[in-house]
């Protein structure tokens, strides 16, 4: 997994990419908090990762939560494939805010 | 410069064939034994006669709970049977068999010491004179200016050797009246 | 993620179902297959498919997916079982079986069928009709694959992930995956009910949890096995959304599978399923050790005790040893294993064989719950198969020589097996020719085991095949032989300490008798002692202990017990005990083996004691009479009898003395002396 913060025009943007599972959970929930903790708006790309289970999928819930609750904003600007699948498996466009075909 | 680097790894080899022995009395004998095969030593404290077994076969005892075969090597050398004294002693050996290591019992009339015998004072078998099958001794090796029989374990205590002369023993053995 | 442990279950799993395939398939060549059985056979090689997709074992999966295909259409009846039919599937069977074997020793697992079970799949291919086989199924997406199957019904499962799933190398997700090849899953709902906020979060820590529908064929017991890998801490609750099909007056017609009923509780499995924990053998062999050694451990305290004189103490290491005694009973339980275990391979193995042999035999088994230690089990089988091969091919005559002596054509082989006074008893027979006496006795004598039959038991005769060196290429064909005569049999039921015991009738048939101990561990003996040696005398072989009256005539062994006659060996005189002063009052132990009685003259009865046993090793496998060693209170050893070679060696020793006066008075009166 690769995690790379890019400024996209108006909004900050942390791009994953390749397989995002249980091997980062922990790298992943320590660069998204910190994030979080800095930021007040996130916007995560998921289009470029190849894979992604539950742990990934729960990290990325609890930062969508999060951010809410302490009245920011975190939410998923882009998937992919390997994203849009397993969101779409576990029915989760809602909760992400996602529109998928 | 290659030299000197090899010299000390030659010497290390040499000390490493020094091998030690521990020296024990069979018969007013004395005879050696490599002591990386030696398991340990216990005083003679009893065992149990096992039936219809070749003589050479004295026993078993209970050594912690595993039940370890006796051999009476001296009767195996085709000499008189090992009379049990209050020096006789049971050499524990480590014999590996079919890939398993068997512990076998060597019925001794007394212990003397652990030596270090160098390999050059270890000098090949006699082709005659020791009374002993040519494949049971490994080498006669000097101690304290005598030479005495390093006994070759693999062959002395060869289970299957053992094995097949207590099964054919037993199976010719002549009814008694 | 260590799979090899989960790999390990599938393994043992495939070939438990395909055991089932097999069982279930030999029966259809008897009796038709319900429903049910038919439904069976389905999920047997649905559910390997299912697990070894689970692996990645694609050719596994390729395979069974187009057998599957025409097992569903067996059940669905579209398509009949015939005897063609059945042969084929018994040959996938195989084919699977190689495949998964494959699947337990290659690195990397198939991808491809092999050529071998590409013919089969072809051959099935044939055989199905309504739906193409697809060469490479793997090309089908798996969530149609169970789109043509009918009788699917609908569930509603919700399932909360324990927390440590994910730490044990599980993924939900991919979990449900898995279910969702086995059908169709709606309205998926994934919930978080324990979310903490990301700073609190437990990376590895799972919070998932699931509530959707899977309309699905397959089995509640399927369903639920997919989370067999994540069971733990987790809550798992499938409910049946189809209504409870009531059962109707009338039978269902045939070709219509009838609704199971027992899908719909929620819990369906079978009573006992899922209750067991595998154990790998070995832990459960060193607990069985070291209860042995808490046996001799309890046996020492309870000498020091009495020599003590303490009451209070005695009492306590009583309570102990009872208490040694529930554990050691406990352990030794946990080994025991039905011998159904074995007697399942040889249905197959008839079949094979008489078909094989031109000869139509029939299998009868009986007595398959009786148990017996797992170890004898796996030592067990090669010479249980040796024999019934022999029975097969030697046993049962060709089927027109059974017409001309007036017998069934039909050949019949039992499988039987039993308890009996402590002992675990495997018969074979057969209702063939018997053995001629006169055959074996002349044959003995070509290959120069005997001199002549004179004098020879039917017994003794019998034993001959058990000979090394009389079942030579001549009388043992391919079938049988495989390499190996009936000595090796014979050979390897004596190091389980069993014997075999042979019943013949000429033109009636063959009975060969097994009889093995319950336990290979620990014995109940009763100790007695001869000279200055203790022995160890299997204590359920003990009858009754008498004193030994002496005798008039110093030639006779034997006495007259309750109206019988009962030899008896003088165990000082029979291992040569010579050198302790013989006591005044001597005693004669009653033994039974088998359905035999004889007496063995002992010095001192010293009581019962339990002991573990401790074979003497290699050196000592010439050793007669005694069976191996164990360890008494004192830490001495004592030798533990074998009865039944006692008497052989008795009657051994006894031939040659007579033999032996015979020679000499003749000589004796050659010489003219």
């Amino acid at each position: 997994m690769e995690i790379q913060i890019e400024e996209r025009e108006s909004e900050r943007v942390l791009a994953l990419r390749g397989e995002v599972n249980i091997y980062h959970a922990a790298q992943l929930r320590d660069a998204l908090l910190a994030e979080l903790n800095a930021q007040s708006e996130i916007g995560l790309d998921l289009e470029h990762v190849s894979e992604m289970d539950t742990s990934a999928i729960q990290i990325v819930v609890a930062l969508l939560r999060t951010a809410a609750d302490q009245g920011k904003l975190a939410r998923v600007v882009k998937v992919g494939s390997a994203a849009a699948n397993i969101i779409r498996f576990c029915n989760l466009q809602d909760e992400l805010g996602l529109q998928l075909p | 410069m290659n030299k000197s680097h090899h010299e000390p790894a030659l010497q290390e080899a040499g000390q490493q064939d020094a091998q030690q022995y521990l020296t024990f009395l069979l018969g007013r004998e004395t005879f050696a034994i490599g002591i990386s095969g030696i398991r340990e030593i216990i005083e003679f404290g009893g065992m149990t006669s096992v039936p219809l077994m070749p003589p050479f076969l004295r026993g078993v005892l209970n050594l912690r709970g595993a039940v370890v075969p006796v051999v009476d090597i001296s009767v195996r050398f085709g000499r008189e049977e090992t009379p049990i004294g209050p020096q006789t002693c049971v050499v524990i050996l480590e014999v590996a068999h079919e890939g398993e290591i068997q512990y076998v019992g060597v019925l001794v009339d007394s212990v003397n010491e652990v030596v270090e015998i160098a390999a050059e004072d270890i000098e090949p078998p006699p082709s005659f004179g020791s009374m002993l099958r040519p494949e049971f001794i490994q080498g006669m090796g000097k101690v304290n200016g005598q030479f005495v029989v390093l006994l070759s374990v693999d062959y002395v205590l060869s289970i299957d050797e053992m094995a097949q002369i207590s099964h054919v023993a037993e199976s010719s053995e002549p009814a008694h009246e | 993620m260590d799979l090899s442990k989960a790999k390990d279950t599938f393994l043992q799993e495939a070939r438990e179902l395909l055991q089932q395939f097999e069982t279930l398939l030999l029966k259809a060549e008897s009796a038709s297959l319900d429903s049910e059985d038919l439904g069976a056979l389905f999920r047997t090689v649905h559910t390997i498919k299912g697990s070894a997709g689970l692996f990645g074992f694609e050719a596994i999966v390729s395979f069974c997916h187009t057998v599957e295909n025409v097992l569903a259409q067996l059940r669905s009846g579209t398509l009949s079982l015939t005897p063609e039919l059945s042969q084929l599937l018994l040959l996938c069977r195989d084919g699977i079986s190689r495949l998964v074997d494959d699947a337990e020793v290659s690195e990397t697992p198939l991808v491809e069928v092999p050529e071998a079970e590409r013919a089969l799949q072809d051959a099935l291919a044939s055989v199905g009709v309504h739906e193409e086989t697809p060469a490479k199924p793997r090309s089908i997406p798996v969530a149609t694959m169970h789109a043509d199957v009918d009788d699917a019904q609908r569930w509603h499962i919700r399932v909360k992930f324990g927390a440590d799933v994910l730490r044990g190398g599980v993924d939900p997700i991919a979990c449900l995956r898995y279910l969702s090849t086995l059908g169709t899953i709606s309205g998926m709902q994934t919930l978080f009910p324990s979310l903490p906020a990301l700073d609190e979060l437990d990376p590895e820590t799972c919070y998932i949890g699931f509530d959707f529908t899977l309309t699905s064929s397959a089995s509640l017991a399927e369903i639920d096995g997919t989370f067999d890998f994540a069971r733990e801490g987790s809550e798992i609750e499938i409910k049946s959304l189809t209504p409870v099909a009531v059962p109707a007056a009338a039978p269902a017609p045939d070709n219509q599978p009838e609704p199971e009923a027992r899908h719909a509780e929620p819990v369906a499995r079978k009573p006992g399923e899922g209750k067991f924990l595998k154990v790998e053998a070995a832990k459960l062999d060193r607990l069985i050790n070291l209860v042995g050694e808490l046996v001799i451990a309890g046996a020492a305290a309870n000498v020091l005790s009495v020599n003590r004189n303490d009451n209070q103490m005695q009492e306590a290491i009583s309570t102990i040893s009872t208490l040694i005694e529930q554990i050691r009973d406990g352990a030794l339980n946990m080994r025991m294993v039905p011998v159904g275990e074995i007697f399942q391979r040889f249905p197959r193995v008839v079949r094979d064989v008489a078909h094989e042999l031109g000869k139509d035999i029939e299998l009868r088994i009986s007595g398959e719950e009786t148990e017996l230690d797992k170890s004898m089990v796996e030592k067990l089988t090669d010479p249980l198969m040796h024999i019934v091969r022999n029975a097969l091919d030697h046993g049962i005559e060709p089927a027109a020589e059974r017409k001309s002596s007036g017998k069934p054509t039909r050949g019949k082989i039992e499988l039987m097996a039993y308890h009996e006074s402590g002992s675990v008893v495997l018969e074979v027979s057969d209702d063939g020719g018997g053995i001629r006496r006169d055959k074996v006795i002349h044959k003995a004598v070509e290959r120069g085991l005997i001199e002549s039959g004179a004098g020879l038991t039917d017994a003794q005769v019998y034993h001959l095949l058990f000979e090394p060196g009389f079942s030579t290429a001549e009388a043992v064909t391919n079938l049988s032989g495989r390499g190996v005569g009936m000595d090796v049999v014979k050979k390897n039921i004596e190091a389980l300490r069993g014997e075999i015991e042979i019943e013949s009738r000429e033109g009636q048939g063959t009975t060969m008798r097994l009889r093995l101990p319950l336990t290979l561990a620990i014995i109940d003996g009763f100790l007695v002692q001869v000279g200055p040696s203790q022995f160890v005398i299997p204590l359920d072989m003990v009858l009754e202990c008498i004193e030994l009256v002496t005798q008039e005539s110093r030639y006779r062994r034997y006495i007259e017990l309750r109206g019988e006659v009962l030899p008896y060996i003088d165990v000082r005189d029979i291992f040569d005990i010579h050198d302790a002063a013989l006591p005044s009052y001597r005693y004669i132990v009653v033994v039974q083996y088998g359905n035999k009685r004889a007496g063995l003259v002992v010095d001192h009865l010293l009581g019962e004691l339990q002991v573990v046993i401790k074979p003497l090793g290699k050196l000592f496998r010439g050793a007669q009479g005694i069976s191996g060693s164990a360890i008494l209170g004192s830490g001495e050893v004592a030798l533990i009898l074998d009865v039944p070679q006692l008497v052989q060696v008795a009657c051994r020793q006894e031939k040659e003395e007579i033999e032996h006066h015979h020679e000499r008075s003749h000589t004796e009166h050659a010489c003219g002396k």
